[in-house]
């Protein structure tokens, strides 16, 4: 009896501390919201805390975009995301294809290999890299954030890609041989179809690792009008530090990617799903 | 393929100086840098995991109130990258901030979190922290593995908690704990936009974190060589510490669920 009383208040005790701990994590963002629509001199004279503006000012977002060429820096930030994604995944489907498919000498040593540069840091292939990209002459153009993609840079992608196609019944290629199918013609209509919401999956993640890429942009871009978003806003930041507002409205514009995939995800976030579970095992 | 690139690069770096090794060893930034980080690694990782579990744990059952406790404690990552360094840029402000405005209501007169030595690697702690969310969702993924009749069994015996947790729910974890674990390090010890976006490696070098030490000697003073002998250093130390996780793990994990190959 008396158990049982003091494990509903222990359980009441954290339930309370849950709450309270949640608001930490949910109220900067609100708080950035709301200043981000907020005429920028009450921003300063203000001294509550939570302060709904008198007037709600969504023009914050058009000064922030023409305070800086942010439209530029948005078409250079889609464009080599979009690319460096489709690598990628194009690359990675390969390479996961022969690993899945294909039998020959020293594979299983090969694909440790492979799987061993997930634990190589980015920081150690920075001067080799820029070094080799330096003597290509590639310096201040996206070559050096795109091309490395084609060529499977991604061990992760390649893992589970590979385990997905294993789980594809072998008959299916038998019949296409028996049609005489090359292997990109295995690839395109036995392969693609079955990996495909995987592929989506995979996609958006290595999207949102390049649209969030701040070293590789950092390094090799160096022309203003090649400035990619996370540089942008950098720059914006050491430029117009003190003004909290327009900041805060260019920062959300640039998040605008990984709020949709907050959104998307909602359901599988209130089951407790992991959004990319598909992924492991 | 790739990995003859890494060679070449590295073993080019190698010849051209061994000097730099000596000048690495006398270089007390390199010791500061190194150490910065393998603090804040070893503080971040292991905190990240126990809320994450316990987060987890507790919110295991579906009620609605749990439901909305998670979308609340995944809420930070609605932002990532720079856009979230900037929010805790501004959090952080000494006069306008968040934190300090909240401090200044109980009257306390908050810090200069980025011109302390201390609270600034403390504030970049916090946000890392701040994302929790991710370790938790992975952690109630992994649960729902763990075969429910086995949990009442044990609480039918009159199992406590920790037997709960020995037998039913650290087995069934354990591959992902240890999968956490080593990407979780080698993403922490990586460290580097909080640096170059909140700090600048300052206040006396105090956020002076490995990555970013080697961005600045590579492109900021230009000794390129050098940066090279620190990169190589940091991914021999990475390595030995991976192997060193690879060795213990055999002593923890229950392997019978990995099926890499």
């Amino acid at each position: 009896m008396l158990y049982n009383v003091l494990n509903r208040i222990t359980k009441i005790i954290i339930t309370i501390f849950l709450i309270i701990s949640v608001i930490p994590m949910v109220f900067p963002l609100i708080w950035m919201t709301i200043t981000s629509i907020t005429p920028e001199k009450e921003f300063y004279q203000e001294e509550n805390i939570l302060h709904w503006p008198s007037e709600i000012r969504f023009k914050n977002f058009g000064d922030a975009m023409t305070l800086l060429p942010f439209h530029k820096f948005f078409i250079n930030t889609i464009i080599f995301s979009t690319i460096a994604t489709f690598g990628s995944l194009l690359s990675c489907t390969f390479v996961a294809y022969g690993f899945a498919r294909y039998e020959f000498k020293r594979k299983n040593f090969l694909f440790w290999l492979l799987l061993s540069t997930m634990i190589l840091p980015g920081v150690v292939l920075m001067v080799p890299m820029f070094l080799i990209f330096n003597f290509l002459g590639w310096i201040d153009t996206y070559l050096p954030l795109t091309v490395p993609s084609f060529f499977g840079l991604s061990a992760g992608t390649v893992l589970i890609l590979r385990q997905r196609i294993k789980t594809i019944p072998s008959i299916l290629f038998e019949a296409g041989s028996v049609e005489g199918f090359s292997a990109f013609h295995s690839i395109r209509y036995i392969i693609l179809p079955e990996i495909f919401p995987i592929l989506g999956t995979l996609g958006v993640l290595h999207f949102i690792g390049h649209w969030n890429d701040l070293m590789g942009p950092l390094i090799y871009i160096n022309s203003f009008d090649k400035k990619t978003l996370s540089l942008g806003l950098t720059y914006f930041q050491s430029q117009f530090s003190t003004n909290m507002t327009l900041m805060m409205a260019a920062s959300l514009i640039v998040a605008i990617p990984t709020i949709i995939v907050f959104f998307v995800n909602q359901k599988k976030i209130i089951k407790g799903i992991n959004l990319f579970g598909e992924i492991k095992h | 393929m790739l990995s003859f690139f890494r060679w070449t690069g590295i073993s080019e770096a190698k010849y051209v100086g061994l000097e730099n090794y000596n000048q690495l060893i006398n270089d007390p930034l390199f010791w500061k840098s190194l150490r910065i980080t393998l603090i804040y690694t070893i503080i971040t990782v292991p905190l990240n995991l126990v809320i994450g579990f316990f987060l987890a744990l507790f919110l295991n059952k579906d009620t609605w109130l749990n439901q909305i406790l998670r979308l609340g404690f995944y809420t930070p990552h609605l932002i990532s990258g720079v856009p979230l360094l900037l929010l805790w840029a501004w959090i952080f402000n000494t006069r306008y901030g968040l934190i300090n405005r909240i401090l200044d209501l109980i009257g306390i007169t908050g810090p200069s979190w980025f011109e302390n030595e201390i609270s600034a690697l403390v504030a970049i702690i916090i946000i890392s922290v701040w994302s929790v969310g991710n370790y938790m969702l992975i952690f109630l993924a992994s649960f729902q593995r763990i075969p429910n009749q086995l949990i009442e069994v044990i609480k039918l015996e009159g199992g406590s908690f920790n037997q709960v947790f020995k037998y039913a729910i650290f087995p069934y974890i354990s591959p992902i704990l240890f999968f956490l674990t080593i990407v979780g390090f080698i993403g922490a010890a990586q460290i580097f936009s909080e640096a170059y976006v909140l700090t600048q490696g300052g206040p006396n070098n105090a956020t002076l974190f490995y990555s970013f030490y080697v961005y600045q000697n590579a492109f900021s003073f230009f000794k390129l060589g050098y940066a090279s002998a620190l990169a190589w250093v940091f991914f021999v130390i990475i390595m030995l510490i991976t192997g060193i996780q690879f060795l213990l793990s055999k002593l923890w994990v229950t392997y019978d669920e990995i099926k890499i190959t």
